[in-house]
C-alpha cells in the first residue's frame, strides 16, 4: 500500500500543478469551457483518489468543488473572479494537507471552506442532492454489522426478468446471490416458460423466480439490488409479514412448498403467515422445554449449516453455544488421506461416467453426468480444504531456529514472518518446512555477517531474516530474504569452473551462474561450518521443492542481501487440467497456467525463425509438442496454441486438439523415459487410457529458447 | 484458466491499487487511461470483464459503455462501474447505456473481488 501512496503523492502534485495552471489561464479567459471542464475533473480525481487513501479532509471539500465547477459548466452558476481566486486559495490549502493530514489547523480550515462554499457560491438546491449521497453512504457501509436478529421482516418478491437479460452481460443468478447476502430466502424458480431444447435460444432467459425473504433491511436495499434490471423486468417486492416467521420451525419448508407448486398468491402467503405468527414467540419457548433435544439438534444444525445467518433466535444460539461452543474438531491425519484416495477414485469413475453418457447420449444419463460431475467438483474442493494448514503451524520453528542459531553464531537477528495465514496441503507444509529450515540456516549463517562487520559496512547492528507467503493464482509463493552479504556471484564462478561444471569460457548471465549453487554437491564455504554446509545443500532443497512441483528461484545483491523465492501448487494430487491430443495421444495441462489459446495453421510456425510465432502482433517464443512426440503415421491438420505464463513472459505450447476441461488425478510416474522429467504425473481418462500431465514450466525450460 | 480484467481509470494510483489487488486474486490486468484507450484495445483483445471509472477525459465510463454495447461481440461482456459519482441519475444512466454493476469508491476489496468473481465465473 506504501507503494501506492507514493503514486497517489506524484499524481496529486501533478494535478495540483496542472490545477494552478488551469486557474491563471482562466483569470484570463474564463469563457473557455475547456479549463472549467478540466478543473472539474481535477477535483474529481483529487476526491477519488483522497478517499481512497484516507484523505477524508481532502475529499470533503474537493467534492463541494467538483459539484461547483459541474454547475458551471452546466451554465446553472456563473464563473466569477472570486470562484476563481478562492480556488486558487484552495490549492495552496491542499499542498499543506498532503504535507500533513493531520493537523488540527488544516482540519478545521477544511471543514471551514467546505462551509464556505456552501454559504458563498453554491446553489441551495445542492443541499438536495447531497442528502441521499449521505443516506446511500451510510446504508452502503453499515448494515452487514447491524443486529439483524431482532426486527427482520418478510418481504415477498417476484422477479421476471426480461428474455434479453443476458445480453448485458447480467447474471440472474447473481442478483440472487445478493439477494441472500441481505438475509434469510427461500427460493422457487419458475420454469414453465422454458422452450423444447430444439427451439431454446440459449442468449434469452427463460426462468422468473418467486422469492420470500427474511431481512432487517428495509424495501429500498431490496430494491437497490435490481437497481440495473428492474426496467425491463417485471419485479414486485411486497411486505410479507411484520415477523420473521422463519423461525417458527417446519415453517420455511412450508412456504417453499407453496412457493414451489404455485398453490398461493401473496394474499394467500399473507394469511398463512399471520396464522404462523401465532406461534412465535411463546409457544416456540415451550417446544424448546417440551422437545428439547430435537430443538438442540436443529439448532446445532442450523448452526453448522447457517454460518453467517444472524437471523436465528437468539434463545436458539443461546443453545447451541452453551452445549456446543466447539467449532473445530480434531481427525486424524490417516483418515484424511484416506479420503482425498476415495475422493481421487470417484472423480477417476465420474470420468467413466461421463464419457459413457457422451457414448450413450440420452437427456437422463446427460443430466445425471453433469450432476455427478458438479457434486464431484466440490466434494474434491472439501476434500482438499479439510487439508489445508496455515504455514503459521512451521513458522514457530523458524523463529526457535533464527533465536537459538543467531545466539550460537554471536549474531544478531530478527525474524520477521508476513502471510502466516496463508494456507497450503498438509503434505505439502510436513515436505518444506526442511527446505526453509536449510536456507535459513544459510541465511544465518553466510548471510548475515557478525555485528562488527554489519556496523563497518553501515548496516544495522542487527540483520533481518523476512520468510513472506502469499496466494498467487494457483500457487502459494513464499520468499525468505536476508539483508546480509549476499551472494558472490564471482566466487561461484570461480568455484564451478574449477569442478569443472561450466567451462572456462562460459556464457552464462548472472542469474544463471547464481542458479548454480542448486547444482548436487556445491558449495562455496571452504570451511564447513558446524550449521550448514553439512551436505544437504541447495541441491537437495531444490530436489525436496520440485518433488513438490514447486520451483525454487534465488536473487542476491552482493552487500545487500539474498531472496529465495519457493513457489508451490495448492495442492498435489487433483489438478484443473486442460485435456488436448497430440498425434493421437492425450496430454494433460495445469488450467492454471494457460493464459490464452490460439486456433492457428500449420504455417503460423511451419517455417518459424528461431521458434518465434506472431499472434495478434505480439512475438512469442514457443515449443511445439507435436514436434516433441512426433508420431510419423499421424498426420493433423489441427493445431492450437496455448499462451502460457513462464517466468516474466509468455511462452506458446502447440497441441493439435483441445478435447476438454479435465479434473485429472494426478499419479506419480517412474523414470519411464529420458524425456520423464517435462511430466509432473500421469492420469487415467475416463475411457481407460493414459493421459500425460505436463508441467509447462520444465517443458519450457528443457525445450524452449 | 486465468481471467482477464481490462481496467480503465484516469487516476494512475487507483488504476495501479485496482490492479494490484486484481493481479494478487490470479487475475490477468490490462489497463486503460480513458475511453478511447479502452476501445483501443477493445479492437485487439477481448478480456473477460471490464471495471471502469465513469469520469474521465476524452470518453467518460458511459460513452464507453455505450460504445461497447454497439459492437455485436461485446454486447455481452460485463461492465462494472467503479467511481465516486452517488447521483441516481447517473446511476440510471449507466443501467440505460448497458452497465453490469455499480460499485462506490472507496471500494470494498473484498466486496469489489466477490462480484468479479460471480460475473466471470
Amino acid at each position: 500500500m506504501e507503494d501506492f501512496r507514493q503514486l497517489f503523492f506524484e499524481e496529486c502534485k501533478e494535478l495540483i500543478s496542472q490545477l494552478e495552471d488551469n486557474l491563471m489561464q482562466m483569470e484570463e479567459s474564463p469563457e473557455d469551457k475547456e479549463l472549467i471542464n478540466s478543473v472539474f475533473r481535477i477535483m474529481h480525481s483529487l476526491k477519488g483518489s483522497g478517499a481512497m487513501f484516507g484523505y477524508t479532509n481532502l475529499s470533503g471539500f474537493t467534492h463541494k468543488l467538483e459539484s461547483l465547477y459541474d454547475d458551471i459548466r452546466n451554465s446553472k452558476i456563473e464563473l466569477s473572479p472570486e470562484i476563481i481566486s478562492f480556488t486558487i486559495d484552495i490549492t495552496d490549502h491542499i499542498k499543506k494537507l498532503l504535507e500533513d493530514k493531520d493537523n488540527p489547523e488544516l482540519v478545521v480550515k477544511s471543514k471551514e471552506y467546505e462551509d464556505e462554499i456552501d454559504r458563498r457560491f453554491l446553489l441551495p438546491k445542492e443541499e438536495i442532492i447531497e442528502k441521499p449521497d449521505e443516506k446511500q453512504r451510510n446504508t452502503g457501509k453499515e448494515p452487514l454489522s447491524k443486529d439483524k436478529a431482532s426486527n427482520n421482516k418478510l418481504f415477498y418478491i417476484e422477479f421476471a426478468p426480461n428474455e434479453d437479460i443476458l445480453n448485458d452481460g447480467t447474471k440472474p443468478l447473481y442478483l440472487l446471490d445478493e439477494l441472500s447476502d441481505l438475509g434469510d430466502c427461500i427460493f422457487s424458480t419458475n420454469c414453465s416458460a422454458l422452450p423444447m431444447l430444439s427451439e431454446l435460444d440459449y442468449e434469452k432467459c427463460y426462468l422468473s423466480w418467486k422469492i420470500i425473504i427474511s431481512t432487517a433491511e428495509n424495501e429500498d436495499m431490496i430494491k437497490d439490488v435490481f437497481i440495473f434490471v428492474e426496467d425491463d423486468s417485471k419485479l414486485v417486492i411486497k411486505l410479507l409479514s411484520d415477523e420473521d416467521v422463519f423461525q417458527v420451525e417446519g415453517v420455511k419448508l412450508k412456504l417453499q412448498n407453496i412457493l414451489d407448486e404455485g398453490l398461493q398468491g401473496f394474499k394467500g402467503l399473507k394469511r398463512l403467515t399471520s396464522i404462523y405468527k401465532e406461534e412465535l414467540p411463546s409457544t416456540a419457548q415451550k417446544n424448546v422445554t417440551i422437545d428439547k433435544t430435537n430443538k438442540e439438534e436443529a439448532a446445532i444444525e442450523e448452526n453448522f449449516t447457517a454460518k453467517t445467518k444472524d437471523s436465528q433466535p437468539k434463545k436458539d444460539q443461546q443453545i447451541a453455544r452453551n452445549t456446543f461452543a466447539i467449532d473445530s474438531i480434531r481427525i486424524s491425519s490417516s483418515k484424511l488421506d484416506e479420503l482425498i484416495n476415495l475422493v481421487s477414485e470417484f472423480v477417476t469413475n465420474q470420468a467413466r461416467l461421463y464419457n459413457l453418457s457422451g457414448k450413450i447420449n440420452t437427456p437422463e444419463i446427460n443430466e445425471l453426468s453433469e450432476d455427478f460431475n458438479n457434486l464431484a467438483r466440490q466434494f474434491r474442493d472439501i476434500a482438499f480444504d479439510m487439508r489445508l494448514i496455515p504455514i503459521q503451524t512451521i513458522v514457530i520453528k523458524f523463529k526457535r531456529l533464527v533465536r537459538d542459531l543467531s545466539k550460537k553464531l554471536n549474531k544478531k537477528v530478527v525474524f520477521v514472518a508476513q502471510g502466516t495465514e496463508t494456507e497450503l496441503d498438509k503434505n505439502i507444509i510436513a515436505t518444506i518446512s526442511d527446505p526453509i529450515m536449510h536456507i535459513i540456516r544459510n541465511s544465518l549463517d553466510h548471510g548475515i555477517e557478525s555485528p562488527d562487520k554489519r556496523l563497518k559496512a553501515n548496516k544495522e547492528e542487527t540483520g533481518t531474516i523476512e520468510l513472506k507467503a502469499k496466494n498467487s493464482g494457483a500457487f502459494v509463493l513464499i520468499s525468505i530474504s536476508d539483508d546480509g552479504a549476499g551472494i558472490d556471484i564471482k566466487a561461484i564462478e570461480k568455484k564451478a569452473i574449477e569442478k569443472k561444471l561450466i567451462p572456462e569460457k562460459h556464457e552464462l548471465d548472472e542469474n544463471n551462474l547464481l542458479n548454480l549453487i542448486m547444482h548436487p554437491g556445491f558449495t562455496t564455504n571452504d570451511t564447513v561450518t558446524d550449521i550448514s554446509g553439512r551436505g544437504v545443500g541447495m541441491d537437495v532443497v531444490k530436489k525436496n521443492i520440485e518433488s513438490l512441483r514447486g520451483e525454487v528461484e534465488i536473487s542476491s545483491t552482493k552487500g545487500k542481501g539474498t531472496t529465495i523465492t519457493i513457489k508451490l501448487p495448492l495442492t498435489l494430487s487433483i489438478i484443473d487440467g486442460l485435456l488436448t491430443s497430440i498425434n493421437g495421444g492425450f496430454y494433460i495441462l495445469p488450467l492454471s497456467s494457460i493464459v490464452k489459446i490460439y486456433n492457428i495453421g500449420k504455417s503460423d510456425f511451419e517455417n518459424s525463425y528461431k521458434n518465434i510465432i506472431t499472434i495478434a502482433g505480439t512475438q512469442y517464443s514457443f515449443v511445439n509438442l507435436c514436434d516433441i512426440f512426433k508420431n510419423e503415421k499421424e498426420n493433423e491438420t489441427i493445431f492450437n496454441l496455448l499462451l502460457v505464463s513462464y517466468k516474466n513472459t509468455k511462452v506458446g505450447i502447440i497441441v493439435n486438439e483441445i478435447v476438454s476441461e479435465y479434473q485429472a488425478v494426478l499419479k506419480p510416474i517412474d523414470n519411464i523415459s529420458r524425456n520423464n522429467d517435462i511430466f509432473s504425473g500421469a492420469s487415467i481418462l475416463g475411457n481407460g487410457r493414459l493421459a500425460m500431465v505436463i508441467d509447462p514450466h520444465k517443458l519450457i525450460s528443457n525445450f524452449g529458447n | 484458466m486465468s481471467r482477464t480484467i481490462l481496467l480503465v481509470d484516469d487516476s494512475v494510483s487507483i488504476r495501479e491499487s485496482v490492479a494490484f489487488f486484481l493481479e494478487q486474486e490470479g487475475f490477468g490486468i490490462i489497463k486503460a487511461e480513458d475511453g478511447v484507450q479502452a476501445l483501443e484495445i477493445l479492437n485487439k483483445q477481448k478480456p473477460d470483464l471490464i471495471v471502469t471509472d465513469l469520469h474521465m477525459p476524452n470518453m467518460n465510463g458511459i460513452e464507453l459503455i455505450k460504445n461497447i454495447r454497439k459492437s455485436t461481440d461485446l454486447s455481452r461482456l460485463p461492465i462494472i462501474l467503479l467511481t465516486t459519482e452517488t447521483l441516481k441519475e447517473k446511476k440510471i444512466e449507466a443501467k440505460k447505456a448497458g452497465a453490469t454493476g455499480w460499485l462506490s469508491k472507496p471500494f470494498d476489496k473484498e466486496r469489489l473481488i466477490k462480484v468479479i468473481n460471480k460475473l466471470v465465473r
